[in-house]
């Protein structure tokens, strides 16, 4: 299979000739992989986690984003898409990779591995230019927009965008609103954010003010590169869901919006939604009152309160199936096992 | 005997209220409230001998000034803990008994961090390293009984404690510093994260000979972390940031060592400029590791030192 092109259009800043198209992971590898050592300019920055996760997914069958393969030609002229399909085919071992270096390495490190099913389509964008400080300029525009969320800051934008909190009966407040106009009872829409990053990182300690922002968003990509999307069987907004059915209890509502047990709640939760999620309310009270009981016999010192609270709320949610039906000496002498041992 | 340096306040009087009047350095000038002062910079010396008086204003936790603008105390309850209030802190330091304990200790610490801030400020960059260095073998004195307490295992406590107390230091000094940071600091992103050194220089030529130079001292991929970038900014494992500084010194201060890729005069083309890259980023490293001594202090309400 050769490259398939459907579209095609003038790009006037760069005036060159732009298609879309698709062909196969097999045809890549044979005609456009080879072209990666072709242009100088390469990037040499390689984000070994990042590309060791897109491997995994490439042999689960993910689609990749575009390759963008450009052409010099002095003279072009390509009046329909199919003029267009032709010349690329034809000098196909003259392209240059303008984007996507590290992503056809990644896809001929995956073509080794038994999995691997060449038939899955591969899309391109081809960008016939008539020099090459041309197609410089439109690699430089098109590697340097791309930066700048963070991904603490992609979570909050989506955690707003993407949960219809409207819908619930429990209130969701930002801080800016609880300054303006405090609700009584509104979760933190901070705190609900917080249990996202914890529930996608499968973390609960992913704060610490002495670590430089920089640092910590690359901790945190890396965190969620870890944890495997294909086990998510349970959706955050399930967790959202299940809060606001049992928020009509006053002290359920009230255990949950200290953030810590929070933050525990939405990792532990992971491992026992299909057992938490059939409680009836009364159950899953007593069993938030005996953990304040249980957790109040530890005495733990106050510079380290909240992180013992988010690690053995996760502990106590994670294992809810043998505590929640403990007493509370029990309990309370699991929880100090706990936290000596780690 | 002669103190080598003096501490003065900066901070006027009506600054202080009656509750954190007990971190001032002109009513409270025990070696706790100073070392902590002094490592977030708000805090005035005088040097002895030259009667120099300099300002300390540099907050190593945070060289990235992301926190210029809030107060110094304010600061601090941030990095003792985020679970506290100023009042709290303030009662720690209120507690005599935490206060004075160690004191032989801390003053030790106090007096080798001063050392380090005077030879920075005037930028003798290469003997201000050699005090971190010492500051940091001196902080090791309080860490087997961090690390006991951390691990409930007898047989790794027991493992550890032999190492370090048979002081056969060139075979287990690497080895016991990385196990310490990482049982200490389990849990913490820290962990994961890594210290960035940032070579700057005059120009390309001499940028690449520093780092090169990084380089040949520490020879081992393994210390550092993905974000480096060649020739512009060398990051280091937290992990592995003892190895690393434990590498420079032995590298540079001592030649001893056939057959090791010692750092030779021309490797450094400025031994000031070179540790001048180092001094900032291990100064950050040892107050992330003193502030967690400080907390195991105020949680156990117990002390450490000799």
């Amino acid at each position: 299979m050769s490259i398939q092109i459907f579209n095609i259009a003038k790009d006037n800043v760069i005036n060159s000739y732009v298609g879309l198209g698709v062909s196969n992971y097999k045809n890549t590898l044979e005609n456009v992989y080879p072209l990666i050592n072709r242009f100088d300019a390469q990037r040499k920055f390689l984000d070994v986690k990042f590309y060791e996760r897109l491997e995994r997914d490439i042999l689960k069958g993910c689609l990749m984003p575009p390759i963008t393969v450009a052409f010099v030609e002095k003279d072009v002229k390509h009046a329909s898409a199919k003029d267009l399909e032709e010349y690329v085919n034809r000098n196909i071992s003259k392209g240059y990779i303008l984007d996507g270096i590290q992503r056809l390495s990644t896809l001929f490190r995956a073509s080794t591995k038994d999995t691997f099913d060449n038939k899955k389509e591969m899309f391109f964008n081809v960008i016939v230019a008539d020099n090459k400080d041309k197609l410089l300029y439109r690699m430089i525009t098109l590697n340097n927009g791309q930066k700048g969320m963070t991904p603490r800051h992609q979570i909050e934008i989506l955690t707003q965008e993407l949960f219809d909190f409207k819908g619930l009966r429990a209130k969701v407040q930002t801080e800016k609103e609880k300054s303006e106009h405090p609700q009584k009872d509104a979760f933190s829409f901070g705190d609900i954010s917080r249990g996202y990053i914890a529930f996608l990182t499968a973390n609960v300690h992913n704060e610490n003010s002495k670590i430089i922002d920089e640092k910590m968003d690359q901790i945190l990509v890396g965190r969620i590169l870890d944890t495997d999307l294909n086990t998510y069987e349970l959706q955050f907004n399930d967790i959202i869901n299940f809060i606001d059915k049992v928020s009509v209890s006053p002290n359920v509502r009230g255990w949950l919006q200290v953030a810590n047990n929070f933050i525990g709640f939405c990792v532990g939760i992971r491992k026992s939604h299909s057992y938490i999620f059939q409680l009836p309310i009364e159950d899953i009270q007593t069993a938030f009152e005996n953990f304040e009981i249980a957790f109040k016999i530890l005495n733990v010192s106050k510079i380290n309160l909240g992180k013992y609270r988010r690690e053995l709320s996760r502990y106590y949610i994670e294992n809810a199936k043998s505590l929640f039906t403990q007493d509370v000496e029990f309990l309370a002498e699991k929880f100090s096992v706990e936290t000596i041992t780690e | 005997m002669i103190a080598p340096f003096e501490y003065i306040e900066i901070i006027e009087d009506e600054g202080f209220d009656e509750n954190t009047i007990n971190l001032s350095i002109a009513k409270n000038p025990t070696p706790k409230i100073i070392l902590l002062r002094g490592l977030i910079g708000s805090i005035k010396i005088k040097h002895y001998v030259t009667q120099t008086e300099f300002p300390q204003t540099i907050d190593y936790v945070d060289l990235n000034n992301r926190n210029t603008g809030i107060l110094p105390i304010e600061r601090l309850r941030g990095y003792v803990s985020s679970e506290i209030s100023i009042e709290d802190l303030c009662n720690i330091f209120r507690n005599k008994k935490f206060l004075h304990q160690n004191q032989h200790f801390f003053e030790r610490l106090v007096n080798e961090f001063s050392n380090y801030y005077y030879y920075e400020f005037k930028n003798s960059h290469t003997t201000a390293f050699a005090y971190l260095y010492r500051i940091l073998e001196t902080i090791s004195y309080s860490f087997p009984l961090i690390y006991s307490s951390k691990t409930d295992d007898f047989k790794e406590t027991y493992n550890f404690l032999k190492e370090w107390l048979s002081g056969n230091k060139d075979k287990g000094e690497l080895g016991f510093f990385k196990k310490f940071v990482k049982v200490t600091f389990s849990n913490d992103p820290l962990i994961e994260s890594s210290i960035t050194i940032d070579i700057n220089a005059p120009n390309e030529e001499i940028q690449q000979s520093f780092f090169d130079s990084f380089k040949k001292a520490c020879s081992d991929e393994s210390f550092f972390a993905e974000d480096t970038e060649e020739p512009r900014k060398l990051s280091v494992k937290f992990t592995e940031y003892s190895s690393f500084i434990i590498c420079l010194r032995n590298r540079f201060f001592h030649l001893l060592n056939s057959g090791q890729p010692n750092l030779q005069s021309e490797d450094i083309l400025d031994s000031d400029h070179f540790f001048s890259l180092v001094n900032k980023p291990t100064a950050y490293w040892l107050s992330l590791i003193l502030f967690e001594v400080f907390k195991h202090s105020i949680e156990n309400s117990i002390d450490i030192g000799e």
